[in-house]
């Protein structure tokens, strides 16, 4: 038993270096390591949501019209909304919504973007303009419009609303794949793979996607904010999240009726996307300069 | 004894690194008179072109820290000036040029318009005053047809036409010192031969001084008089090229000398200095050569050797200098 | 008589310059443009050449890396380029390259268990405790430490890199292995190591070697036969000795004259070549080098001179090689 965990950590060794040398360059960047730190936060926060929020009823919709619209006090801390419901408690569990809208919707735009990047520049040729054609299609469609169209058309909710943003986003990661394979077709490494006889796949799968996944963690990061705002946007425009959900762009777009008179309604859910979306850019744009090894410090 | 052009003394050169504080220049003492040419030859990482980088301040700081020491450029100390001051003498007085040229030019401007920029920032003349001047010089450098070469960008021209674009725009205003950092590495060996009798040709018509750094012995033994051996960012041996290099007295000297293929040696194994160089992070105590001199004893693990003459101009870093075999 | 273990006929790679929405070619880069050679089984045959000569391309033709425009290539008797799938797999085993670029030649994010192993697990069925022993051997044999066996390229320095190329290009026994510049990114130290290295393994293995150097003094050294292109084309072929001693070619001459000395006696004759490498797309008319070559006459721009046998395996190609 001992000998196999002390193989497997050995298997290990190098990524554990890795990852060591990693944080050692994190520090270096104030900024980075403080947007890490609070990415961090924020994702406990996601996944402890159900166990911390004060008035977990409110979350799911019990209305508690008496105390409608009330400002920021003792008992509701950030306030109430028009049905009476703590909005903390439902920001809170909004962070975990806008989360999981990221990592999905994010996630779905990778898995299909990603495979036909990888093969359309690898294989070049006219498996490429075929793809590269239909990425353009895409691409043309303004993402707001296009994730629109597929919402209005499969109905509005929340899973829809990912779904339409996955299908508007995946073409961009298509499009850095293909150049980053397009450039690494190039390496000697390559090469030295097929003259060693290598079949094409598994030099996609293990010479060519590996050396991809920096330029990838960085969009990525940064496309996780830009997500959530584009949920938000379209549950603000009554496409995305429906009611009662604790979404904070539908937040937002209740909170327009009651602008002068309830400032707290759509301060405080527009200050925590602000704060989420600024703390994933950041990740995104540190992670950059660690990544690329040219900006890359010893 | 007139004074050296350049002189450097007591240079410690460190870079702060994840794994450590690597200390990847120690020199103790070189000296530059006007209208020598100068060779520093060295292996990669032994520090040659960090040296040519702390004489020009261009080092990147942090994670570089150049500890201390002093660049004396006609006896005034490069390292305490003022950037301001330096971009006065970089390129009017002090000059580089560096192994890739097609790094070393903007590729968005014709080569033409690079020259003349260098010549208006330095000598404040007018455009058209700019272009004469860069005719001139690219008729010395022998670039053929100058006129049309002007208004080619640098990817239109070949790797020897762009080396000698970079040599023309580093003598442009008037330098008088210039260093040569591997100026031919990035070259086919005919068009090296080019540049370099190009250079040998501008060393006697305007006396310029040269420090040389270069990688391969037989350039050094063509373009140079003296010679400085660094090794792990230390000086070992320096001379004229002739005594140094016919009579090598530094274990790894010689080692340099064995190992390069020669005719005579063919079919037999060439002799071999096992190890690899140190690690600028754990320097050896001592001499930093001695994990891998058969020579090497205790006395070598402990103390750093002193640079001493054994001839007049020849000195070397060793503890067992002339015992020979 | 050595045999002969790979034969090169009137091999030809042009590429394509394209233009226009159809992507039709215009024109061609002649890279490699009618070569013939032998290779003679255990001996080391050196390739030399300036950049634009085609050595690279030569070498990836041979390798079927690249498919030819025209022309045969033939591997103990098979032509390479007609090879069953199978028989593919045969080539690769027994034909490999080490390239020249120690850093990118290695995948950055593979540890070195699995670059050196990546042949052995293409072409046999190892188990993981076989493969890693092996790569652990083969360490060794190169002269590296068997420990490291789980680090990554950057890890190493240049020389150590090239000999982890070494490693892998050995791993399956092959009988000859094509040197790309093996050397020129490597210090002089490490470079004597790694020479040294190699002909202990061609003794060891019975290798046979192409090795493409500009460095000359380490073709001089490694190869008993040389070849000499360029612009695509062979201009000198012979022993090295005929090659650097009574080379009969100017360009031959002009190369050889343009190798540094260290021995500051010799402030021999350089001999500067006028002009540079004419574009591969139109080569000059006639012979290629009569653009730069100070012994042109007049006749060298109407007619392209053929390689002839001069004599003791010496080939050269001009009119007045005497």
């Amino acid at each position: 038993m001992g000998k196999d965990t002390s193989e497997l950590l050995e298997e290990l060794q190098p990524f554990i270096n890795n990852v060591k040398h990693g944080f050692y360059l994190l520090k270096q960047n104030k900024l980075t390591m403080g947007a890490v730190i609070l990415a961090m936060i924020i994702v406990v926060i996601g996944i402890i949501a159900p166990y911390i929020v004060p008035y977990p009823a409110h979350v799911v919709g019990d209305a508690n019209p008496q105390d409608k619209l009330i400002p920021p006090c003792r008992k509701y801390v950030l306030g109430t909304d028009e049905l009476g419901r703590d909005i903390f408690s439902r920001i809170v569990y909004g962070t975990r919504i806008s989360l999981q809208i990221g990592v999905l919707a994010v996630g779905l735009s990778l898995l299909i973007g990603v495979p036909l990047g990888v093969i359309a520049g690898y294989s070049g040729g006219l498996i490429d303009e075929i793809i590269m054609r239909i990425t353009d299609i895409f691409v043309s469609f303004p993402p707001m419009l296009l994730a629109m169209a597929i919402a209005a058309f499969l109905g509005p909710s929340l899973t829809n609303a990912m779904i339409a943003i996955a299908i508007s986003w995946w073409p961009w990661y298509t499009r850095i794949l293909r150049s980053q394979a397009i450039s690494l077709k190039e390496r000697p490494f390559i090469d030295a793979a097929r003259a060693i006889g290598t079949p094409d796949i598994k030099i996609v799968f293990t010479h060519i996607l590996p050396n991809c996944v920096s330029p990838l963690i960085v969009q990525a990061s940064m496309d996780f904010g830009s997500v959530i705002l584009t949920s938000a946007a379209l549950s603000f425009l009554g496409l995305g999240a429906q009611p009662p959900t604790p979404e904070w762009g539908l937040m937002l777009n209740t909170s327009r009726n009651y602008f002068l008179t309830a400032w707290w309604y759509s301060i405080f859910p527009g200050v925590a996307m602000f704060i989420t979306v600024l703390t994933f850019n950041l990740i995104g744009d540190g992670l950059r300069e660690i990544l690329d090894p040219k900006t890359r410090r010893m | 004894m007139t004074q050296p052009l350049l002189e450097i003394k007591s240079l410690k050169v460190n870079f702060n690194t994840y794994y450590g504080l690597a200390n990847v220049l120690d020199l103790e003492h070189i000296f530059i008179d006007k209208g020598e040419t100068f060779g520093l030859a060295g292996e990669s990482g032994s520090g040659k072109s960090i040296t040519a980088l702390s004489i020009f301040k261009l080092l990147p700081c942090p994670p570089g820290e150049i500890e201390s020491g002093e660049i004396l450029y006609y006896g005034e100390d490069l390292l305490k000036k003022s950037e301001k001051e330096m971009r006065q003498i970089r390129g009017k007085k002090l000059s580089m040029i560096f192994q890739d040229p097609m790094s070393s030019l903007n590729p968005v401007f014709t080569v033409g318009e690079q020259i003349k920029r260098v010549v208006m920032y330095h000598d404040k003349v007018t455009g058209k005053e700019a272009e004469i001047r860069a005719l001139e010089l690219f008729d010395m450098v022998k670039l053929p047809d100058p006129q049309n070469t002007m208004d080619k960008y640098p990817h239109e021209l070949s790797g020897g036409m762009r080396q000698r674009v970079v040599i023309a725009m580093a003598l442009s205003c008037g330098a008088e010192f210039l260093i040569a950092d591997e100026p031919t590495r990035a070259l086919d060996v005919t068009i090296q031969a080019g540049v370099l009798e190009l250079i040998k040709d501008i060393k006697k018509e305007t006396d310029l001084t040269i420090l040389f750094i270069a990688n391969s012995l037989g350039l050094i033994s063509q373009m140079c008089e003296r010679v400085g051996l660094l090794y792990a960012g230390q000086i070992v041996e320096t001379g004229r090229v002739g005594d140094v290099f016919r009579n090598p007295v530094h274990p790894y000297t010689i080692a340099l000398l064995e190992a390069v293929p020669k005719p005579s040696q063919k079919g037999k194994p060439l002799a071999v200095t096992g190890g690899f160089p140190p690690d600028p992070i754990n320097m050896p105590k001592g001499c930093r050569f001695n994990p891998r001199c058969s020579k090497a004893t205790e006395l070598c693990a402990n103390e750093r050797p002193e640079m001493k003459e054994i001839e007049e101009g020849h000195w070397v870093a060793c503890h067992h200098q002339g015992e020979r075999e | 008589m050595m045999e002969c273990i790979m034969e090169v006929v009137n091999l030809k790679k042009y590429f394509p310059v394209v233009a226009g929405i159809r992507q039709k070619p215009v024109a061609w880069v002649r890279a490699v443009d009618d070569v013939t050679f032998d290779v003679k089984k255990g001996e080391v045959l050196g390739i030399v050449g300036e950049s634009g000569c085609g050595k690279t391309t030569l070498v990836r033709v041979m390798l079927r890396l690249l498919l030819p425009t025209d022309g045969e290539v033939k591997f103990e008797d098979k032509d390479v380029f007609a090879l069953s799938k199978k028989a593919l797999n045969e080539l690769r085993r027994n034909f490999q390259i080490v390239f020249q670029d120690p850093f990118w030649s290695l995948n950055p994010r593979m540890i070195v268990r699995d670059i050196i192993g990546e042949p052995l697990k293409v072409h046999t069925d190892l188990s993981k405790k076989q493969l890693t022993e092996r790569v652990e051997e083969l360490l060794e044999l190169v002269g590296l430490n068997p420990e490291h066996i789980r680090r990554y390229p950057h890890e190493f320095s240049g020389g150590q890199r090239q000999r982890l190329a070494i490693a892998r290009a050995l791993a399956l026994n092959p009988s000859v292995v094509v040197l790309d510049e093996p050397t020129s990114a490597v210090d002089t130290l490490s470079q004597a190591q790694i020479l040294n290295l190699l002909k202990d393994l061609q003794k060891q293995m019975e290798l046979t070697y192409i090795i493409i150097s500009h460095d000359l003094g380490v073709v001089q050294y490694m190869a008993d036969r040389m070849l000499v292109m360029y612009l695509g084309k062979i201009v000198e072929m012979a022993s090295t000795d005929d090659i650097f001693y009574h080379s009969k070619h100017p360009y031959t001459k002009a190369l050889i004259s343009a190798i540094p000395e260290i021995e500051p006696e010799t402030k021999k004759e350089v001999i500067v070549l006028e002009g540079s490498v004419p574009s591969a797309i139109n080569p000059p008319p006639g012979c290629r080098f009569h653009t730069r070559c100070p012994e042109a006459r007049e006749e060298c721009a109407l007619a392209e001179p053929e390689l002839v046998s001069i004599g003791n395996e010496h080939e050269v190609a001009c009119f007045y090689a005497r």
